[in-house]
């Protein structure tokens, strides 16, 4: 649950501009909506690989793993099992 | 931490070196000023095996890292006054790091072998007539058919190697419904499918040997084996190949602002004016002093970019910082050593008019300086 909890965090305060917007589900689609965009998942990369010590292949980098938080977590968790928070 | 050259890579830099002088340097002038591709110096090039240098030798290339990669381009750039054959073999390597990141293995051993060879030139086709900076609102688009076959429309535009590719990695819409992350792919077409067609070369101010021109796609049938990656993946692939090519492309320009340097350095010690070398004069020196600073800090950015992706490291903003800060001091040292040569420097004999064309175009390709701040300001915590 910590990374779940550690990129709801990142998503609301490095990628969302709107400061109205404090809390996303974990079903919000994050693609569909605009929230990642290329730079926000350039930025989101870099933040799951340093904060959860883990290496996404160019072959995970599919819309699919990036498409709302519970695909992400689920990717993490894949990565890393179980996941592990620097 | 450690920037410094291994002795292979050193020795792969000399060999270089020792090769670009005795082989690519000649009939520059007419190649120029007929914008002409210099197949015969391509092909010697290519025999040198560099494009292969960061393709696993399994594919044919060298398997080495993108340090070594950028260590050779550095060599070209330095020694090679030829710097449209150099964009077009960095372009040929960046299509065949696309393939080895992206690919499948049939993708991989049907084209790596012959693109490292230099036999198949390539080109990556994302720009479009309306589609600049703003490479997401792309029209081309790559539609699904029954028997699962795309059926390829639209038109690019500025494509490097585009006139003479014979493999193209074309940037397509595949899901219009989807917003670009999900709905773009990437599709490789060969030149002599129904549908395809290459524009003559475009008249350019710089660059001239190399070809850069429009492919335009009419119902060009594209079978589904030649999808590049999982469909949808379009816009993440170009992502990660942008960083690439911002540390590759750089690593020429490291190389041409060091034999620029040195030009100007010659010049200056024995160009005598009242009495005494022109270098003595600060107005002089201190232009030389900056080629300097710029160079070094160029350099090491740009060799952390690649030491960075060695270790699997993300380097987008290292990649970026690199090629902003690089390409617009390239083009201000051949300003520079235009001013300082003086009427000479005006003369195309001495050769620096045509670098300081070449270097115009390198605030602009591969995104433009002002598209290099705002992934800078974005990457530092700007939303």
């Amino acid at each position: 649950m910590k990374s779940m909890e550690l990129l709801k965090k990142f998503i609301t305060t490095e990628l969302i501009s709107d400061p109205a917007v404090i809390e996303i589900s974990e079903s919000a689609p994050l693609i569909e909506s605009g929230i990642l965009d290329s730079m926000g998942i350039m930025k989101l990369l870099d933040f799951i690989e340093t904060a959860f010590s883990v290496k996404i292949s160019d072959g995970d980098i599919i819309p699919e793993n990036f498409i709302n938080l519970e695909a992400i977590c689920a990717l993490i968790d894949h990565k890393s099992v179980p996941c592990r928070v620097n | 931490m450690d920037f410094i050259l291994s002795d292979m890579q050193r020795s792969l830099q000399n060999s270089i070196i020792e090769f670009a002088r005795r082989e690519l340097n000649d009939q520059l002038a007419e190649a120029d000023a007929q914008a002409r591709f210099p197949m015969e110096k391509w092909r010697r090039v290519c025999g040198m095996e560099v494009v292969g240098i960061p393709v696993p030798e399994a594919y044919g290339g060298q398997g080495e890292g993108l340090l070594t990669a950028l260590a050779a381009i550095e060599a070209l750039g330095y020694a090679c006054r030829d710097s449209g054959l150099i964009h077009s073999l960095i372009t040929q390597m960046l299509c065949a790091l696309q393939i080895v990141h992206f690919g499948n293995e049939d993708q991989k051993q049907r084209w790596l072998p012959g693109i490292c060879r230099g036999e198949i030139i390539c080109s990556q086709a994302v720009t479009e007539p309306d589609a600049g900076s703003d490479m997401m609102s792309i029209r081309t688009s790559a539609e699904r058919s029954g028997s699962g076959a795309y059926r390829l429309n639209g038109t690019k535009m500025f494509i490097t190697n585009g006139p003479i590719a014979d493999l193209v990695i074309v940037f397509s819409v595949t899901d219009p419904e989807k917003k670009t992350m999900g709905g773009t792919s990437c599709l490789v077409v060969e030149n002599g499918r129904s549908g395809f067609r290459r524009s003559a070369a475009l008249d350019k101010m710089g660059l001239r040997t190399l070809q850069n021109g429009e492919l335009i796609f009419t119902d060009c049938r594209v079978p589904p084996e030649n999808l590049l990656g999982k469909e949808g993946q379009g816009a993440m692939i170009i992502n990660e190949a942008m960083q690439v090519e911002r540390t590759l492309i750089p690593g020429a320009h490291i190389g041409t602002m060091q034999r620029i340097l040195e030009v100007c350095v010659k010049y200056a010690n024995g160009r005598r004016q009242f009495g005494q070398p022109i270098g003595r004069y600060q107005a002089v020196s201190q232009k030389i002093a900056r080629m300097r600073v710029n160079l070094e800090l160029g350099r090491l950015i740009l060799y952390k970019s690649a030491w960075l992706n060695d270790r699997k490291k993300r380097a987008y903003l290292e990649a970026s910082i690199a090629k902003l800060f690089i390409s617009e001091h390239l083009k201000k040292a051949c300003l520079e050593a235009v001013q300082l040569h003086g009427a000479y420097g005006f003369m195309k004999e001495f050769e620096i008019e045509r670098d300081l064309r070449d270097s115009i175009a390198a605030t602009i390709y591969s995104g433009t300086s002002e598209i290099q701040y705002n992934i800078i300001a974005r990457l530092s915590g700007l939303k």
